[in-house]
C-alpha cells in the first residue's frame, strides 16, 4: 500500500517516545503500518506531514529522553490540533482500538467518515502493548500454555511505581 | 406468512434448542437408536479448526468484548446481551434491548442463542450443588424442596461430569457439607485440579486461616481450587461411572482429534475457548451427530429455525406437532413456516426461551408456575490493588474460590454465597485493562511514566465475585406481551425482576467481609459503587452494585406435585405427558452453584425417562 508520507522510522520513533516502548519492540508487534494507515485514512496527510516535521524538530533539539518527553507533553500532546491524534496513537499502540476523534477536534480539522471507535484488527489487538507492559495475556490469543499461570511471567516485569 | 409446510419425515423425538441440556438428550437418545430432529433457533457454529478462528477473529473484532461477542444473533433470533442492560426508571419499561425490562431491577444476564447455546461462553465452573440445596424449605424454612435429593441426583452429577469433562481435586475442593465421605463416596474428578492461578496462590498465602463472623458462627477463609469443565492432565484414578474403566481421555477441538489440548491459558473463557479445551453443548452435539450415524438413525439438525408453537390434543393432551420457521440472513426468500411430529418432545431452549415458548402456545401451565421463579447469582465486585504484583489476565477466568459460605445456619436470614477469586484483575468492576488506560491516557499521561504505571498498577489488580443466591420469588417472572414483537412476530420476552432481602442482607455483610479479607491480605481497596453503574441499588441507605452472573434459573420448576410445579422430577410436563422441559429453568432452588453441572445432569435424568417412555409404547425387538 502506498502512504501519502514515508513512514520509515519516523512513526516508530514518535511512537516509542508516546508509548515508553523502544522502537524495536514497537517493530516487533507488527501493527505499526495498520495503525498508521487507519491515521492516515482519518486524520490524513497534511497534519500527519506537519506532525513528523514538527517532532522531528523536537528529536534535534531534544539532548536526553527526558527532555524529549518534556518537548513531547508540551508540543504534542497539550497541542490542541496533535494531541487528540497522538493519544489515539498511543490507544491503537495501547489496545488496538482506534477511538472516534472528539468532537472539538473534529470541529477544527473536519471529520472523516471512516472515523468511529473500532478494533483496527485483531493481529493489533492481540499485539497490544498493555499486555507487555505487565505481563498479561491478550484474551484469546496469546496462550501462556497449560499451568504457565501460577508462577510469574517468564519475562521479567518492572512493576516499580513510576517516578513522579 | 405462507401456510406451514407439514414434514413428511417423522421423528421418534423432536428438540427444541441444540445448546447443552438439548445436545445432551440427543446423544444418549441417539445411543439407543432413536430417530432425532433437533432445531436451533440461531445460526449454525463451524467448530472446525478454521471456522472456529473466525469465531475467535469476531470476538476479537468487537470493541467490547463481552460474553456474545464471539456469536452475535442473528437479525431475526435476537438474544439478551449485557450491553443491553439499563437501570430502568420506575414505571417506564425498557424495551431498547430484546427483552422488554419491567424492573425494578434489570435482569443482567444474557443468553446465547446460536448452535452450542449459551456454553459457546460459559466460563465452565461445574459444581454440584450442596445436600442442603435440595431441601431448603426442611433445613431453613425458606424457599422449597427439590422433590429429589443429592443422593437421588449424585450418579447423574458422575455422568455429567464425565459429558463435561470436569478438571478437579475431591481432596482439595474444601466444602461445607458435613458428611463428605457420603458426598463424594470414592470419587474422583475425570481430570486433575486446573493449576491454580498465581492470583489465587499470592491471596491463599495472605489469607488462609482468616477466621471470619456471620450469623453468629464462625467461618474459616480458604482459597481452594475450583472443578471446572476445562481440560487438564487426564486422571488414572478416574473410574468411569458406566464401564468402571479406570482412566479418562480428554476431548479437545472439534475439527482435529489430534489437537484434543489441555487449557493453554487463553484468557478469554467467558468469550470463547480458542483451544477449544473448555465444555460446550457442541461436543455433545457431535457425539449425538456420531452415535445417531452409527446406529443408521442420522441426527439431523436444523439451524435459523425458530420453534413458534407447540401443538397440543386436546383430548389426550399430549404434543401432536410443534410448528416452525425458517429464516435466511436476507430478504429473499421469505420465512416459511413447517410442521412436524413426534413421539416425545423435548424443549431446552434456556430458562427465558422455554418459558416464552410454554406461554405463547398457551401450554403445560395448569399450575401457573411457567416463567416463575427466574433467578440469577446477582453478584458483587469487590476490588482492590494487593501489596505486590500478582500478574492477572494470565490463565482461565476462575481457578479457585472461598467456599465457606456455601452453607451454614444463616440462611435462615440470609441468603449463601460464593467468592470466586477473579484471575483477570479489574476487567469486570472496570473494564481494566483498556480502561485503565483509556482513563491514563486521557489525563494527558504518556510514554514511559504510562508503560511504569500500568505495569505498576494492573500488576496488582485483583478482584473478588461475591456470586448470592437468590430464592424463588413468584414475581420475578418472564411474561409476553403482544405488543413487542421481534423479527419474525414472535413475543419477545417481558422480564420482571427484583432482589429480595434475603440476598441484599447477605450483600450487607459481604461488605463488611470482605473489609476483613482486604485488611488481612493487605489489599488497598478501590470499591466504588455509583448510581451510573448497571445494577445499581440502595439498601437501608447504602449503595451497591452488582451484576448478572449469566446464571439464567428457574421458570419451569419441577416438583412433587402439578399444583405449584411445572413439571415431574424427570422433567415431564405434568400437563403434557410426551412433553420434557430440560435446562436451568427446572431448578427450583441452586444455591450457590454454577447451573450448567447441575442443568447437564438433570439433562440425563430427562433422557433416560424419554427412553424409558418411548420403550413402553414400541417394546425392543428381540
Amino acid at each position: 500500500m502506498d502512504y501519502p508520507i514515508d513512514t520509515s522510522g519516523q512513526f516508530l520513533a514518535i511512537s516509542s517516545v508516546l508509548t515508553g516502548f523502544s522502537a524495536i519492540e514497537l517493530q516487533g508487534t507488527g501493527s505499526a503500518d495498520a495503525i498508521w494507515a487507519t491515521a492516515t485514512t482519518i486524520v490524513g496527510a497534511p497534519i500527519l506531514g506537519d506532525l513528523l516535521t514538527d517532532c522531528g524538530e523536537l528529536f534535534e533539539k531534544s539532548k536526553d529522553i527526558d527532555a524529549l518527553e518534556a518537548a513531547f507533553a508540551k508540543r504534542v500532546i497539550a497541542d490542541p490540533r496533535y494531541g487528540p491524534v497522538a493519544k489515539n496513537f498511543i490507544g491503537a499502540w495501547y489496545t488496538g482500538v482506534w477511538a472516534a476523534l472528539p468532537s472539538a477536534w473534529c470541529d477544527a480539522y473536519g471529520a472523516s467518515g471512516s472515523d468511529g471507535t473500532f478494533v483496527i484488527s485483531p493481529t493489533v489487538y492481540k499485539s497490544g502493548l498493555q499486555w507487555k507492559a505487565f505481563g498479561g495475556t491478550p484474551r484469546g490469543g496469546v496462550p501462556t500454555g497449560h499451568g504457565a499461570w501460577n508462577r510469574p511471567p517468564l519475562t521479567p516485569i518492572n512493576t516499580n511505581a513510576p517516578k513522579p | 406468512m405462507s401456510d406451514p409446510i407439514v414434514l413428511k419425515e417423522e421423528y421418534d423425538v423432536v428438540i427444541v434448542g441444540a445448546g447443552a441440556s438439548g445436545s445432551i438428550v440427543a446423544h444418549q437418545l441417539a445411543k439407543a437408536g432413536r430417530k432425532v430432529l433437533v432445531l436451533e433457533a440461531g445460526r449454525s457454529t463451524r467448530d472446525d479448526e478454521e471456522g472456529w478462528a473466525s469465531n475467535v477473529d469476531t470476538f476479537h473484532r468487537a470493541v467490547a468484548k463481552v460474553p456474545n461477542s464471539a456469536f452475535p444473533a442473528t437479525q431475526m433470533a435476537p438474544q439478551l446481551d449485557v450491553l443491553q442492560f439499563h437501570n430502568i426508571t420506575p414505571g417506564v419499561p425498557d424495551s431498547s434491548g430484546y427483552a422488554v425490562q419491567h424492573g425494578p431491577l434489570p435482569f443482567g444476564s444474557d443468553n446465547n442463542r446460536s448452535k452450542g447455546g449459551t456454553t459457546l461462553h460459559w466460563t465452565g465452573i461445574a459444581l454440584r450443588m450442596l445436600p442442603n440445596d435440595f431441601r431448603m424449605q426442611t433445613q431453613y424454612g425458606v424457599g422449597v424442596d427439590w422433590p429429589i435429593s443429592y443422593d437421588d441426583m449424585k450418579p447423574y452429577y458422575e455422568l455429567a461430569e464425565q459429558e463435561l469433562g470436569v478438571s478437579g481435586c475431591v481432596e482439595e475442593y474444601l466444602i461445607p457439607v458435613k458428611d463428605k465421605k457420603k458426598y463424594w463416596g470414592d470419587y474422583q474428578y475425570p481430570m486433575k485440579k486446573m493449576p491454580q492461578s498465581y492470583v489465587d496462590l499470592r491471596l491463599k498465602d495472605r489469607v488462609d486461616g482468616l477466621k471470619l463472623e456471620l450469623g453468629g458462627d464462625d467461618y474459616e477463609v480458604r482459597v481452594v481450587p475450583t472443578p471446572q469443565a476445562r481440560n487438564s492432565d487426564p486422571n488414572p484414578d478416574y473410574k468411569d461411572p458406566v464401564t468402571g474403566k479406570r482412566g479418562f481421555t480428554p476431548i479437545g477441538t472439534q475439527g482435529d482429534p489430534l489437537r484434543g489440548e489441555r487449557c493453554q491459558g487463553n484468557s478469554c473463557c467467558p468469550a470463547i475457548c480458542p483451544s477449544q479445551a473448555k465444555y460446550s453443548g457442541l461436543r455433545s452435539l457431535n457425539r449425538a451427530i456420531a452415535a445417531g450415524a452409527k446406529h443408521g438413525k442420522p441426527v439431523t439438525v436444523r439451524c435459523q429455525s425458530v420453534v413458534s408453537k407447540v401443538i397440543t390434543d386436546p383430548v389426550s393432551g399430549r404434543v401432536t406437532e410443534i410448528e416452525y420457521i425458517t429464516y435466511e440472513q436476507v430478504s429473499y426468500p421469505p420465512p416459511q413456516t413447517f410442521r412436524v411430529k413426534a413421539n416425545v418432545f423435548v424443549i431446552s431452549a434456556h430458562s427465558i426461551e422455554t418459558a416464552k415458548l410454554l406461554l405463547m402456545s398457551g401450554i403445560g401451565n395448569s399450575s401457573d408456575q411457567v416463567g416463575r421463579n427466574l433467578m440469577d447469582h446477582p453478584t458483587m465486585l469487590t476490588w482492590g490493588l494487593m501489596p505486590e504484583p500478582v500478574y492477572p489476565f494470565r490463565g482461565p477466568a476462575q481457578t479457585s474460590a472461598i467456599t465457606a459460605f456455601r452453607d451454614g445456619a444463616f440462611r435462615k436470614d440470609m441468603c449463601a454465597f460464593v467468592l470466586p477469586i477473579d484471575n483477570w484483575g479489574w476487567i469486570w468492576s472496570s473494564f481494566s485493562p483498556e480502561a485503565y488506560v483509556g482513563g491514563a491516557v486521557g489525563g494527558g499521561s504518556f510514554g514511559r511514566k504510562l508503560r511504569q504505571s500500568v505495569a505498576h498498577d494492573v500488576s496488582r489488580q485483583i478482584a473478588l465475585q461475591w456470586e448470592f443466591e437468590q430464592l424463588p420469588d413468584p414475581g420475578n417472572r418472564v411474561t409476553i406481551d403482544q405488543k413487542f414483537l421481534d423479527p419474525l412476530g414472535l413475543p419477545r420476552p417481558q422480564i420482571h425482576y427484583r432482589v429480595q432481602d434475603y440476598t441484599m442482607r447477605s450483600m450487607e455483610q459481604a461488605m463488611r467481609l470482605s473489609a476483613a479479607i482486604f485488611k488481612k491480605a493487605g489489599i488497598t481497596d478501590f470499591t466504588r459503587y455509583q448510581p451510573s453503574d448497571v445494577v445499581y441499588t440502595e439498601y437501608k441507605g447504602n449503595p451497591y452494585t452488582y451484576r448478572g452472573c449469566g446464571h439464567i434459573v428457574g421458570t419451569h420448576r419441577m416438583g412433587k406435585t402439578r399444583v405449584d410445579s411445572v413439571t415431574d422430577s424427570w422433567l415431564r410436563s405434568w400437563d403434557h405427558q410426551n412433553l420434557f422441559l430440560v435446562g436451568c429453568g427446572a431448578m427450583p432452588t441452586w444455591g450457590t452453584s454454577n447451573p450448567s453441572l447441575t442443568m447437564s445432569a438433570l439433562a440425563f435424568r430427562a433422557a433416560e425417562a424419554i427412553n424409558k417412555d418411548l420403550d413402553k409404547q414400541t417394546p425392543k425387538p428381540r
